[in-house]
């Protein structure tokens, strides 16, 4: 693995204003992350700890009020216009409600070209597309080419919405509960994809979730947020299997877990 | 596709069907009537005041003139000031909106008390004044009732934009680089338009209804035949030839009426929650 | 043996739509006796959540029809009961919890009105107030609530709020209906817990329909499996668990326990949830199972005992045919080569 850094987030703070009131309250307080070409980090906390607010201001939808955000060496707040468009086309999203994260009224093939407009033709485009959603599980992907989002599954769209980011290339997706919207039984599929890509690709993911089994699972290091702040970060294993942190023991003590071993499959003896 | 749906939805509608059908009969009215009525609407005759009969069905007015032909070619001025000023008003309305609700801030705040300023404004009296000040025609009056009117099509395309800027594939497109005006042109306001669609026959039916009310006074150009002029006719010799006043009257009130049930029916075929209602399958988790 | 509070019986309900129908339950079978906690476990356009309000009456009048089976309440049928004589039936002696607590509750009523008027719909004569804090004491919220408006409290606590106005009913089953899918992590396990406290110390049944089978395996004795509106296996929690007779039920456990095999990959099951706009003539399943046979989707397989066990029950040809391991190879691995391929 290389430890080329790729995302660097350094003492980000950013506080909201409450509702009616002058008071402020920190969604993200102090808060320094680091993500490195080809590995996965994983966010974990419940709602309302800010991991959403940190995962928009790493992808520079929001600007923190405090601290830095370097991606591939540049500073998102000196950029602007085109040059900030193009540095921030390395870094894309996949959303929790696949549904939202698609306009409504665009065919399936109007987002893929979102995503390809760095190629010369609409016939690449097109191929390209189709190369894409065949590589995501939709196939064929000419018969999608057509379709709106809300004709396909949950699990169909959420496949759609990571063809759409890795259209661009990226160098680092941002996952925020990828898999929320879909089946229990066909996470694995999304899951899989992205293991996979990941190999293909070398892509570095950040993934925000709530979930402790998917990150355990899934990530190289965790860093688990509570109350704005990341309370213990480090290598997945070391997080997960000895917290340290009193809220990172709540928490993994309090998830559900099937305990015992893989069951027998009774028809099969 | 996407209209497939709540067009058929307005059709399955009665009040939705039976203004739409008006409102399509009225146009075609309006643009082939003078064709087939072989009256001239401006030719003086000796017989005044003729109340409807088989030779003049909707009667005479002070000059000889014939009531049906008027009432026709007033269709098409009615028609044409409440569509174009509409239009106007629907288009300055949704830009100010949209820009408003998209890049909000100061620009906001300064269009958004701009938008006040006009809707606080006694509407007819402001309009009598400007035609006055400006002179009467036809395009004045137009511009009048557009500028009265946006402020409405601007604050719902706000607050509908405002809706729609948050949702994901906004933030979506943000991170392919998309340069924010054409995300406000090509993602925001397709997406806010709906929101606004039923805004715009209410707006016709307004704009009609104060083209009316502004030649009513008699600050319309008499030249120019339309609705409220012959309104303005009428109210001279109400006592004498009640047809002259109801039959007009009549004819504005179903017209603005038609245009406000086309705009209930249109809300009621686009409204999400009224949709469920017809859907239940939707609203049901299964 | 008294009737059950519930049973029931092949229970089959369509929903008309202007444009299409939705077969949302094919044949379920469920019972709930006194005193049990039992888990209904399947995904979206299973068809839990119909069933869960086929008990209470709470079908749509007008979209939804019951095509065939039978529900009975304490033994009496109520399948065909118009809604006027469901009223009775409903808090007690069945009475619901649902996911979403805050648009179940009145948001300009303080919390001991709601509390109250329930108490009193069913025992009109009483004092309110002492067995107002007694429900609140019971779903271990502080007394001080009761004189909250909901929007002032958490998520958590206004499930417990809403369960506190199911319980002042009285009810011998209480059916919640993914009662802890909206809530954070820890709240859930706190969630879970007081389902188990209130179950041991009133002795009511709980009916607890989930997407989580790992919520399900840790409250509940007895556990039905819902795929494509269907029952295909039930039995007690634990028997299942361990053995499961349904390549669907396997396939749900692999898939839920978020694992990766030496290969790196997430077991899975190939396909997608199947919409209910068709009618199942064989086993739901046969089109994503990986050890399908030809005849699995023309017949439907009938509702078999597993490993011996004449309370766990599965609907599968391979336990009909009792069939050898040669025959079939390993479900994850055929699962994983399946991957990606649309159904």
């Amino acid at each position: 693995m290389t430890t080329e850094t790729l995302l660097e987030l350094e003492h980000v703070t950013k506080a909201f204003k409450r509702r009616g009131t002058s008071e402020q309250v920190l969604a993200v307080d102090q808060v320094s992350l680091t993500v490195r070409a080809g590995e996965s980090v994983a966010l974990v906390g419940e709602s309302g700890s800010g991991k959403s607010t940190l995962a928009r201001i790493a992808l520079g939808l929001e600007l923190p009020d405090a601290g830095s955000v370097v991606l591939t060496g540049h500073e998102l707040s000196t950029l602007r216009g085109k040059q900030l468009r193009s540095v921030r086309r390395r870094m894309q999203p996949i959303f929790q409600d696949a549904g939202a994260s698609f306009n409504p009224r665009r065919s399936v093939r109007a987002a893929m070209f979102q995503g390809l407009r760095h190629l010369g033709s609409d016939d690449e485009r097109q191929a390209r597309a189709v190369d894409l959603l065949d590589r995501v599980g939709l196939r064929p992907g000419e018969s999608f080419l057509h379709r709106l989002p809300h004709e396909l599954s949950g699990g169909q769209r959420q496949r759609l919405a990571i063809a759409r980011a890795i259209a661009s290339d990226p160098v680092l997706i941002v996952a925020d509960e990828p898999l929320s919207g879909a089946d229990v039984s066909v996470r694995g599929q999304v899951m899989n994809l992205l293991v996979d890509l990941q190999k293909e690709r070398g892509i570095a993911y950040l993934m925000i979730t709530h979930d402790i089994s998917l990150a355990r699972s899934f990530a190289d290091r965790v860093a688990v947020m509570h109350h704005g702040s990341v309370v213990e970060q480090g290598s997945t294993d070391d997080v997960l299997s000895e917290p340290k942190d009193d809220y990172t023991r709540l928490l993994v003590r309090a998830v559900p877990e099937l305990n015992g071993p893989m069951p027998s499959r009774a028809y099969l003896t | 596709m996407l209209w497939r749906r709540p067009g058929r939805r307005l059709l399955n509608n009665l009040s939705g069907r039976v203004s739409a059908v008006y409102i399509l009969v009225l146009v075609i009215v309006a643009l082939v009537g003078p064709l087939v009525i072989s009256k001239d609407p401006s030719q003086i005759s000796r017989s005044v005041l003729k109340p409807p009969s088989p030779s003049a069905w909707f009667g005479t007015d002070q000059l000889g003139r014939d009531q049906l032909a008027r009432l026709v070619d007033g269709a098409r001025v009615s028609l044409l000031v409440g569509v174009v000023a509409a239009g106007m008003a629907v288009i300055v309305g949704v830009l100010v909106g949209a820009f408003a609700g998209f890049f909000g801030g100061w620009l906001d705040i300064a269009l958004m008390r701009v938008s006040e300023f006009f809707q606080v404004m006694p509407t007819l009296i402001v309009a009598v004044a400007i035609v006055a000040l400006i002179g009467p025609g036809l395009f004045n009056i137009i511009l009048v009732i557009a500028m009265l009117s946006w402020p409405q099509t601007a604050r719902v395309t706000r607050g509908e934009v405002l809706r729609v800027k948050q949702l994901e594939y906004i933030d979506v497109a943000r991170c392919q680089g998309r340069p924010e005006w054409r995300i406000l042109l090509r993602e925001v306001i397709p997406n806010a338009i709906p929101a606004v669609m039923p805004l715009i026959a209410l707006c016709v039916a307004e704009a009609i209804l104060q083209e009316a009310s502004i030649s009513f006074l008699g600050l319309g150009s008499p030249d120019t035949i339309s609705w409220g002029l012959l309104l303005h006719d009428g109210q001279q010799n109400l006592l004498r030839a009640w047809w002259m006043s109801v039959i007009p009257g009549v004819a504005t009130f179903i017209t603005v009426l038609a245009f406000n049930l086309l705009g209930d029916s249109v809300s009621a075929a686009l409204n999400p929650r009224l949709r469920l209602i017809g859907r239940v399958r939707r609203r049901v988790k299964i | 043996m008294s009737a059950p509070i519930l049973s029931i019986n092949d229970l089959q309900v369509t929903y008309h739509a202007s444009d299409r129908q939705v077969f949302a339950l094919q044949g379920a079978t469920l019972k709930a006796g006194a005193s049990e906690t039992i888990g209904v476990v399947g995904e979206s356009g299973s068809g839990k959540s119909t069933i869960a309000r086929a008990a209470l009456g709470l079908l749509p009048s007008g979209v939804a029809e019951i095509t065939g089976g039978s529900i009975a309440i304490n033994g009496r049928d109520v399948t065909g009961l118009r809604r006027r004589d469901w009223q009775p039936l409903r808090g007690k002696p069945i009475a619901m919890v649902f996911q979403d607590p805050l648009s179940f509750l009145n948001p300009v009523m303080r919390v001991d009105r709601q509390i109250g008027e329930a108490i009193r719909r069913h025992a009109p004569q009483r004092s309110t107030k002492d067995r107002v804090v007694d429900l609140l004491e019971l779903v271990q919220l502080p007394a001080s609530v009761a004189r909250s408006y909901p929007h002032e409290l958490s998520g958590g606590m206004r499930q417990r709020v809403l369960m506190a106005v199911a319980l002042a009913c009285e009810p011998s089953l209480l059916i919640a209906d993914e009662p802890t899918t909206a809530l954070d992590v820890t709240t859930q396990a706190e969630i879970v817990k007081l389902l188990r406290d209130i179950q041991r110390t009133l002795g009511v049944s709980v009916l607890l329909i989930s997407h989580n089978l790992a919520v399900v395996a840790e409250l509940c004795d007895q556990m039905y499996v819902m795929y494509a509106g269907r029952v295909v296996e039930s039995g007690p929690a634990d028997e299942i668990l361990s053995h499961p007779g349904h390549p669907y039920t396997y396939g749900l456990m692999t898939a839920a326990r978020s694992l990766r095999d030496a290969d790196g990959r997430y077991a899975t099951i190939a396909g997608d949830v199947p919409s209910l706009a068709e009618r199942f003539v064989g086993c739901p399943f046969a089109a994503r199972c990986p050890v399908a046979m030809e005849h699995c989707t023309q017949l439907a397989p009938p509702p078999t005992s597993v490993a011996g066990q004449a309370n766990h029950v599965a609907a599968c040809w391979h336990l009909v045919e009792g069939k050898g391991r040669d025959d079939h190879r390993d479900i994850a691995g055929a699962g994983a080569r399946h991957e990606g391929v649309q159904a």
